[in-house]
């Protein structure tokens, strides 16, 4: 991508048109993701109009279809919306999470009332899936989650606005890969509390099983759901079952321990998985091998949103007044695009859903953080 | 190793999103950010010596912003920290109202109960403020807080809050000079019998 120079919205929207002329197009989904930052949508799009629009604007209602909405009033420039793109005029945008809640109606229509009225007990348990399944259906559903993330909400100055008044809907896409997390989060501890019926040993061995699956994930390249089921393993209220670990066999305890420290390195550096790095000068030729190499990765989305967030409060907007800070713009854009990078290689896996586990999976449901502390202190009492 | 740093000291910035945490950290540090360098050496925090009363300490100083709503807050962040810097936006009350979340999380999870707590008013160079700084001393008083209003914008107060901290830590017996042969997992003081959640008992001179 050529760097933009120092200045206002003009110069910057201007060295990244010929972008789309060339080769590639890259650089240019990137810059869609980030230019929010610092111009409005119209702004922006003014800039463009002349010179290359059409050859990249299929690309961009395609991949964000949201910036059209609420229907823009540019006096220059009438937009067709493409059949389906376009969301039909309602109170607020689409939200990917509404998309994605259609597109996969298992949550919804698979689970009926006779079936939700099942009790926890009632499910089988999670010991009935191998590991190797779990964690391929896990991994479908994470990389499904992280290839739809608009990179864009990602960035510090709109995931920070998250909770403000009237910002309830903001990243919704950024809010579905969290809340996947925490339900599988949930799930591990939930699986190894919820039962009453069963003993130190039994928690122990679906201890063992998480471990199992913990490390199937890592080896699929899955580091959220990976993440997700170690941080269950070392929260609070599994972490204090003495009882419990000491009945966990060696081996488990040893490989758990390894993949602890496995993840703390993979979190934040997921591309050392598959062979590339960030240091990659040429994102199309990494691309390019990620494509080749059919390897899938899913990372811990949290990493991103913290080296966004710290990006945003050291860096300034806006350097002498008016002049957008371009240098913080190239740092932010760099981390989009090995996100976007990461989310080409979320797209090599090619596993099918299995019915009875995603049933499962979604029919369980997850003791809140208070009722699994209070199991917890009901298995081994506080004072023991 | 530096000779003449007395001790490395784990610090935690906590509260709820947005109200500056990292801003804060960023300021008293050398408010620079570089996501390479970041995984390069693979840190989720940022280093920085002091120097308090004579004594050089280093300061190991955590931060998870953009990801408060993750489950991932394990005992393995808090354990072996000294001191925690739980932060709220004077001018959003519901930052203020969630302290209460935040302190119970912290006395669930800490694994001593001596550790030194710090209660940061931030945003202070706002003009619509909604939580006054009497509140703030009163919350900070009941809970045995250290308190201090301050402005990572400005700078204002950023400083001083650390110093406090790391001196009121330093002052306590028993706090840091174990810390360096307790590295293995270890299951809270409180739970073996050191009864009770409460803090030390002091209080900010502000």
């Amino acid at each position: 991508m050529p760097i933009p120079q120092p200045g206002t919205r003009e110069p910057l929207a201007q060295s990244v048109v010929p972008v789309s002329q060339g080769e590639t197009i890259f650089s240019f989904t990137t810059f869609l993701a980030s230019y929010l930052g610092f111009a409005t949508t119209p702004q922006f799009l003014e800039q463009l109009l002349g010179s290359t629009l059409s050859s990249i604007s299929v690309t961009w209602t395609h991949q964000c279809t949201e910036d059209f909405y609420p229907p823009l009033n540019i006096p220059s420039l009438k937009l067709k919306p493409e059949p389906g793109l376009i969301p039909a005029p309602e109170e607020r945008p689409p939200s990917v999470m509404t998309l994605e809640l259609q597109l996969a109606p298992e949550a919804t229509s698979v689970c009926t009332e006779t079936e939700k009225s099942k009790t926890k007990e009632q499910l089988p348990s999670v010991m009935m899936f191998s590991p190797k399944l779990v964690a391929e259906q896990l991994t479908l559903k994470d990389s499904e989650l992280f290839c739809k993330v608009a990179p864009f909400e990602c960035l510090g100055s709109i995931w920070s606005q998250r909770n403000k008044k009237g910002k309830e809907n903001l990243a919704p896409t950024v809010r579905a890969t969290i809340s996947q997390f925490n339900k599988v989060a949930g799930c591990v501890i939930t699986t190894c509390l919820g039962d009453h019926s069963m003993n130190a040993q039994d928690r122990a061995k679906t201890m063992e099983h998480w471990i199992k699956v913990a490390r199937e994930c890592l080896g699929l390249g899955n580091f959220s759901s990976s993440h997700a089921i170690l941080s269950a393993l070392e929260s609070f209220p599994l972490h204090r079952l003495r009882k419990t670990w000491r009945a966990v066999s060696r081996k488990c305890s040893k490989h758990f321990k390894d993949l602890c420290g496995k993840d703390k390195v993979l979190i934040r550096d997921p591309l050392i998985k598959v062979g590339t790095s960030k240091l990659e000068k040429n994102p199309q030729r990494a691309q390019m091998r990620l494509r080749k190499q059919k390897k899938g990765v899913v990372p811990f989305l949290g990493t991103f949103l913290t080296d966004l967030q710290m990006l945003d409060a050291a860096m300034e907007e806006y350097v002498d007044g008016n002049v957008i800070n371009t240098k913080k713009k190239m740092k932010e854009v760099k981390v989009l695009q090995e996100m976007q990078l990461l989310q080409v290689a979320a797209s090599n896996y090619r596993f099918q859903h299995e019915q009875q586990f995603q049933m499962w999976f979604q029919l369980l449901e997850g003791l809140s953080e208070k009722e699994s502390y209070h199991l917890s202190c009901q298995l081994e009492p506080p004072s023991q | 190793m530096d000779e003449d740093v007395l001790t490395t000291l784990k610090i935690l910035i906590i509260g709820e999103s947005g109200v500056g945490k990292s801003s804060l950290l960023l300021r008293f540090t050398d408010d620079t950010f570089d996501p390479e360098l970041a995984a390069t050496i693979g840190v989720d925090f940022k280093v920085k010596t002091i120097s308090v009363d004579g004594n050089k300490a280093k300061l190991a100083i955590w931060d998870t912003a953009g990801q408060e709503r993750f489950r991932t807050l394990t005992p393995s962040y808090y354990r072996g920290a000294q001191g925690v810097i739980l932060v709220y936006d004077v001018t959003r009350r519901d930052t203020f109202v969630k302290l209460d979340n935040w302190l119970n999380e912290l006395e669930t999870y800490c694994t001593r109960n001596d550790i030194v707590n710090m209660l940061v008013g931030n945003k202070i160079d706002k003009e619509n403020r909604e939580v006054d700084r009497n509140e703030g001393l009163k919350f900070a008083r009941k809970h045995s807080m250290l308190f201090i209003e301050a402005s990572a914008k400005t700078c204002d107060g950023v400083q001083c809050a650390f110093e406090e901290l790391v001196e009121k830590i330093i002052q306590t017996p028993g706090l840091w000079e174990s810390e360096t042969q307790n590295k293995g997992v270890k299951l809270s003081h409180r739970e073996e019998g050191h009864g009770g959640g409460a803090c030390g008992g002091y209080c900010s001179v502000l």
